[in-house]
Formats: structure tokens, C-alpha cells, sequence
């Protein structure tokens, strides 16, 4: 009985052929397809003529082959196959799975789909960042020129109505660099770029900065600034100084773009504190413009403005960078808001309290020797009008003699002919760039030529840019654009500490 | 010895008295694999795409010259992301294998030098080609500076759906197994 009812369900489900060695239909119970003894069975479906090399398998041997179509006259299916060998010849065995696999079909057809939809929008993304990261590199170096010629020529001998237009010159440059940095933030962030460090750091001196660079914000407009720090959180930390300190910055900005008066707060409270483990939670508070309910959504996406304002300029990255930046940091972000009455944005980070809470002064000793002497530069950098710019701030300071060269190798030769006190050093140039060129001079034998501080000048802005040029051995970093005091500074400093090391 | 020396041997054997040659299409899934087989095969095209589950085969003749063609029998299986994963009852007695990468999807080709290194360890003696397929979509010159940074070498530049190179890839492995 019971072989009956297994019979039943599934004798059209299954069909056994029996064949010679070379492919000859022997005998078959035709439940599935119609063979004909006598036939070769090569001739039904080119998949019998591929696997006919089994057929000269030995005795006892079987072979299965799942998940085969067939489309055999009428009938088409998916069928798992059994091949046996045995001295009688081929017994071959169809299974017809049809119905089983196309129940599975469905979901790997989602799943694939899927799968394939979002590798295309990655590869989109990253082609949108490797597009913006390299166009932002390559608006650098134009800029430079602009903003510092802007410099000199602020310097020179013009009417007030020219100084004006310059201010106005610059004031743009800067907005512009500003708009590149963000450009390139956003774009380094999402290709997962972005370097975060660890350091240590003082958290009210970040804030004292921050409250010097705000007040000179609220001294034009109707508008009290106010930063308090809860006093019972270590003053040293250890975690991304300069990543915490652009989120504030963006949110400062912001809210100084969207507050006409009233006040803006920055509060910082500690949420949780368990040994070294620290958690503080930031709160950037305005009674500006505020946000309506339906837009606060998108706030945190690229290239999103909920004011339609046209005097209100950005790129609509800024708040986007604040979360991904909050996001790479380990913390969260909320934004609460009402519309005519402000808005508070929090976030909380985690940060290790530092095991060193004492100050560290560096104290640098005056140079000994004759400090009238005029310090001799290098400068290796292959574009002229980046040249010119260099040799103008250089020259203009008075203090300095200047060299320059447009190639890495003809830094070396030009070390081994004359006594240079530092090198302000261009990455990319033609024959040898910056990286080989340093690598040079401090496996230099000479200790006058191994030990010459190099300052590197680089289009390539990144805390990894830095990291590279540092760790082959230059002793400063500056990006470009850069400003005119940076540079003398950096300079400056590092002539004063190989003195006092002399 | 071992049963599946013994297969491998007695396929040998046949290879010789056989005038038809098992060909597998590789590469991930979505590559365009039916596509490139349907093209050369029916000489047809669907912007639909439909996951194979399994394997679909079909036969074709390709002419090597005046007086001698070949049947190619062409294994299209399903998508995989690495070809150990895929079932070796389909892999075994192929003559000819060609693994199709998207040339709009880098992840279906970064690993791409590995699994050729597998196929030639596993099969030495099978032609294998590399195809970037659906190069209608890109800029070509783009892709080649890609792949010759990635050190990654690729035969034939195809576009199942324009039909461009897609036979002269199949000819060309073709002879290249009839030589042999």
C-alpha cells in the first residue's frame, strides 16, 4: 500500500534511462521525457553529449550533477542528475526538481538584485569622491596663488578703494577655501579616508579658542556667545582634537549664519565617566532662525540647505561632515528644533581621560650666536608662479636669503655645494618628488645636510598627507593655500630650535 | 587510485575520439554570463536580467576553418562570488573556461587574479580567457588604466548587448582548445 501512494507522488517526478557505453538508449520508463530505445542519447540534449566522459568511468562509479535545465520537446525543467556505472552500462536517473528550485529562484533573484543595486550605487559614490577629492586638490594650487599675491599686493602702495576690493578679494578666496576643505572632508570621510587620532589634548584650551575666535562674531551683531564647560571633567583628554574641534566649529558657524540675536551656547557636560573611559555630551544651543519639522530629516545629508535664503551661502556639506565626523568618532548627534525660536544640536563622544594631567611647557631657548644673521632658505618647487609667490613673502620679510630649485634632484646637488638652514619643500615635481628628495637627505652622511629641517608645501592637504611627510622625516607640514604668517612662523620656529640645538 | 583520477583519465580519452568541447562561463553573478551565451548562441539580447540557478547549457558549431568546425557546448552557470564555492561536477572536463567580470562593478573583478591562479592550478590543461563584459557602459581606455593598475590581464573587452567581440572571444577560444 504504502509503495503504492509513494508511487503515485512520485513516479512522474522521476525517470531512470538505461544506456550502452557509447550513449545508446537501452531502456527507459519515459515518465519525464519521450526517449526511444535505439536512439543516441546525445542527440536529446547536448548536456547528455558533455558528461559522456563518465560513461567510461568503471564499475560502481556514480557521478550527480544538481540544478541542470532541460528543455527537451515540450518539457522544460530543472532536474538533479545521477549517473551510475555498472557492467550492464550507463544508468542515468532524472529527478525533477522544477518546482523546488523555482521557489528558490524568486528570493536568489531578489537577493541578487539587490546585491548588484547597491554595488553599482557604490561604485557611483566612490567615483563622485575620487572626482571631488581630486578636483578639490587641483583648485589648491591656483588659490594659493591668488591668496597670497592678494597678500602682497595688500602691501603695496594703493588707494583705500583698492585695499577695499582686496579685502574683498580675500574675504572670497578664504569662503572659497573653506567651501574646498569641506569638499574634500566629505569626500575623504566617505571613501573612508579620514584619519582619526588619537592624541592628547587640552579641552579648555580648545575652548578658550573657540570662545577668542567666536567673540570677535559677536561684537557685530546683537548676539551673546557663552561656552560652559562642566569643571569636573579632567581638563586633559585623549582623542581627535582637530576632528572635535571642526564639528564644534561647523556647528558655531552655523549658528552664527542663522542667529541675527540672541544668544548661542556651547555647553559640555560629562554623561559618563568609568575609570580612564570618559563620555561628554556637546550642546550647541541659538535662538536663531530655526528649522521646520518636515526638513530636520534631511539636515544631515550632502548638499542639503533647508533655507532658500540666497544671502546665506555654503556648500550644504557642513552639518553632513558633522555626522559622518560624530559617526567616525564613535558618537551620536541629535538636533531639536522650533521654528522662529532656534536650535540646539547635541552629540556625545567618547574620549580616555589622560594619565598626565599637568601642563607641559615647551620652552624654546633663544638662538645663541649672531641673531642678526639672515637665514638661508632653499626652496624646491617646479611651478613658476608658486615660485614667485615664495621668493615675494620670503623676500618681503627681510629676513631671509633665498634659493630656489624646481626639482628634487637638484636639491641634492645643491646641498652638496652650499650651507642651507632649512628647506621648504614641494611634494610633487618632475624627476624626483619631495618624499624621494627627503629620504635622501636623511640618509645623507653629511650630519649639516642630514639634520636640515624640511618643511613640506603640499596642494595634498590631509592629517594623512601630514602623517606621510612626517613619518619620512620632514619636520613641518604646511598645506596649501596657506597664509603668509603660517609659513614665516613654522619657518621661524624651526631655525630657533635647530639653533638651540646647535 | 582514486575514482576521480580514474574519471579524469577515461575524459581524456574520450576527448580525443570527440569533435565536441565543454565550455564553462565564470564570474559573479549579474556579469552578463546567459547574456554573452545567448548572443553568440541565438544571437539575441534581453535588458532583463533573470539569475540563472544552476546551470543552462547550450550547443553551437563554430567554424576553425574551411574544412574543420568544432561544437561547443557551453556550460553557463550560476553566478558565484569565488569559484570554489562553485559545484565541481560542473567544473570537471571543461576544455575551455571564460570568467566574465561587470565592467561597471569592481567588486566582480577585484579578486579576480586569484581565482584565474585556482583555475590554472586546478585545471592546467583548460584554455581559460578573462572578459570584461557590458563595456558599452564605460569608457574603455578607463577601464584598461584601471585593470593595468590592478595588474590584472583581461582578453577580450565584450558587450553582449551590442554584440561587440562577443564571437570573436568564442572563435578564438575555440581555436585555441582545437590546437591543443
Amino acid at each position: 500500500m504504502i509503495y503504492q501512494i509513494k508511487e503515485s507522488f512520485f513516479a512522474d517526478k522521476i525517470q531512470f534511462i538505461h544506456l550502452s557505453r557509447s550513449g545508446i538508449i537501452k531502456g527507459t520508463d519515459n515518465y519525464l521525457f519521450d526517449f526511444k530505445e535505439g536512439d543516441s542519447i546525445f542527440d536529446a540534449h547536448p548536456f547528455f553529449e558533455s558528461i559522456q566522459y563518465y560513461f567510461n568511468a568503471e564499475d560502481g562509479e556514480e557521478f550527480s550533477i544538481p540544478c541542470v535545465h532541460l528543455n527537451i520537446g515540450e518539457n522544460d525543467g530543472i532536474y538533479d542528475i545521477k549517473v551510475y556505472i555498472d557492467k550492464d552500462g550507463v544508468i542515468i536517473a532524472l529527478f525533477d526538481f522544477t518546482d523546488h528550485y523555482n521557489e528558490s529562484n524568486t528570493l536568489s533573484q531578489e537577493k541578487n538584485e539587490s546585491i548588484i543595486q547597491a554595488q553599482l550605487l557604490k561604485e557611483k559614490e566612490e567615483f563622485k569622491n575620487r572626482f571631488l577629492a581630486n578636483t578639490s586638490h587641483e583648485l589648491r594650487t591656483p588659490l594659493t596663488t591668488i591668496m597670497g599675491f592678494t597678500t602682497i599686493l595688500q602691501r603695496s602702495n594703493l588707494s583705500t578703494e583698492q585695499l577695499h576690493y582686496l579685502d574683498i578679494i580675500k574675504a572670497s578666496g578664504e569662503h572659497l577655501r573653506n567651501l574646498i576643505d569641506d569638499i574634500l572632508d566629505i569626500s575623504k570621510i566617505e571613501m573612508g579616508r579620514m584619519l582619526i587620532k588619537h592624541d592628547r589634548f587640552d579641552l579648555k584650551k580648545l575652548c578658550e579658542n573657540l570662545e577668542a575666535q567666536y567673540s570677535i562674531n559677536t561684537n557685530a551683531k546683537e548676539v551673546k556667545f557663552s561656552i560652559k564647560l562642566d569643571p569636573s571633567i579632567p581638563e586633559f583628554l585623549v582623542g581627535d582634537k582637530l576632528r572635535v574641534n571642526q564639528i564644534l566649529t561647523n556647528l558655531l558657524d552655523n549658528a552664527f549664519k542663522f542667529t541675527k540675536r540672541g544668544s548661542i551656547q556651547l555647553n559640555i557636560s560629562k554623561l559618563e565617566r568609568k575609570s580612564s573611559d570618559i563620555k561628554l555630551q556637546f550642546e550647541v544651543k541659538d535662538t536663531g532662525l530655526g528649522i521646520e519639522r518636515d526638513k530636520l530629516d534631511s539636515i544631515f545629508e550632502s548638499f542639503i540647505q533647508v533655507h532658500d535664503d540666497p544671502s546665506i551661502s555654503g556648500t550644504g556639506l557642513g552639518l553632513s561632515i558633522v555626522r559622518k565626523l560624530v559617526d567616525i568618532l564613535d558618537g551620536s548627534i541629535s538636533v531639536e528644533s522650533t521654528k522662529d525660536v532656534g536650535t540646539t544640536f547635541t552629540f556625545s563622544l567618547p574620549f580616555k581621560v589622560s594619565s598626565n594631567q599637568t601642563k607641559e611647557e615647551i620652552k624654546i631657548e633663544e638662538p645663541k650666536g649672531k641673531s642678526s644673521d639672515k637665514t638661508s632658505i632653499l626652496v624646491a618647487e617646479d611651478i613658476e608662479v608658486n615660485q614667485l609667490l615664495i621668493m615675494k613673502i620670503l623676500a618681503s620679510s627681510g629676513k631671509y636669503f633665498v634659493d630656489i630649485v624646481g626639482d628634487g634632484d637638484q636639491v641634492v646637488e645643491r646641498l652638496h655645494q652650499q650651507d642651507y638652514d632649512l628647506i621648504l619643500m614641494d611634494i610633487k615635481m618632475p624627476k624626483m618628488d619631495g618624499y624621494d628628495t627627503t629620504r635622501f637627505i636623511r640618509n645623507s652622511e653629511i650630519d649639516a645636510i642630514k639634520n636640515i629641517p624640511i618643511i613640506a608645501l603640499t596642494a595634498n592637504a590631509s592629517p594623512l598627507e601630514r602623517e606621510v611627510c612626517l613619518g619620512i622625516g620632514m619636520n613641518e607640514y604646511i598645506g596649501k593655500p596657506y597664509k603668509e604668517e603660517e609659513l614665516i612662523s613654522k619657518i621661524d620656529r624651526l631655525i630657533k630650535e635647530k639653533k638651540a640645538n646647535q | 587510485m582514486s575514482r576521480r583520477k580514474t574519471s579524469r583519465e577515461n575524459w581524456k580519452n574520450t576527448l580525443r575520439m570527440s569533435s565536441s568541447k565543454k565550455v564553462v562561463l565564470l564570474g559573479h553573478f549579474g556579469v552578463g554570463k546567459t547574456s554573452l551565451m545567448r548572443r553568440f548562441v541565438e544571437n539575441a539580447f534581453s535588458e532583463e536580467y533573470k539569475v540563472t540557478l544552476g546551470v543552462q547549457i547550450q550547443k553551437k558549431e563554430v567554424e576553425i576553418s574551411e574544412r574543420k568546425k568544432m561544437s561547443m557546448i557551453i556550460w553557463d552557470i550560476e553566478g558565484n562570488t569565488t569559484i570554489k564555492n562553485t559545484r565541481l561536477s560542473y567544473l570537471l572536463g571543461t576544455s575551455g573556461f571564460i570568467y566574465v567580470f561587470d565592467a561597471t562593478r569592481i567588486d566582480t573583478f577585484n579578486d579576480i587574479n586569484d581565482e584565474i591562479d585556482y583555475l590554472t592550478k586546478q585545471y592546467p590543461k583548460a584554455k581559460i580567457k578573462t572578459i570584461a563584459n557590458k563595456v558599452d557602459l564605460i569608457n574603455v581606455q578607463g577601464l584598461k588604466d584601471l585593470l593595468n593598475n590592478k595588474q590584472i590581464e583581461c582578453n577580450y573587452f565584450t558587450s553582449a548587448k551590442t554584440g561587440k567581440m562577443v564571437n570573436e572571444m568564442f572563435e578564438a577560444l575555440a581555436k585555441e582548445i582545437i590546437k591543443e
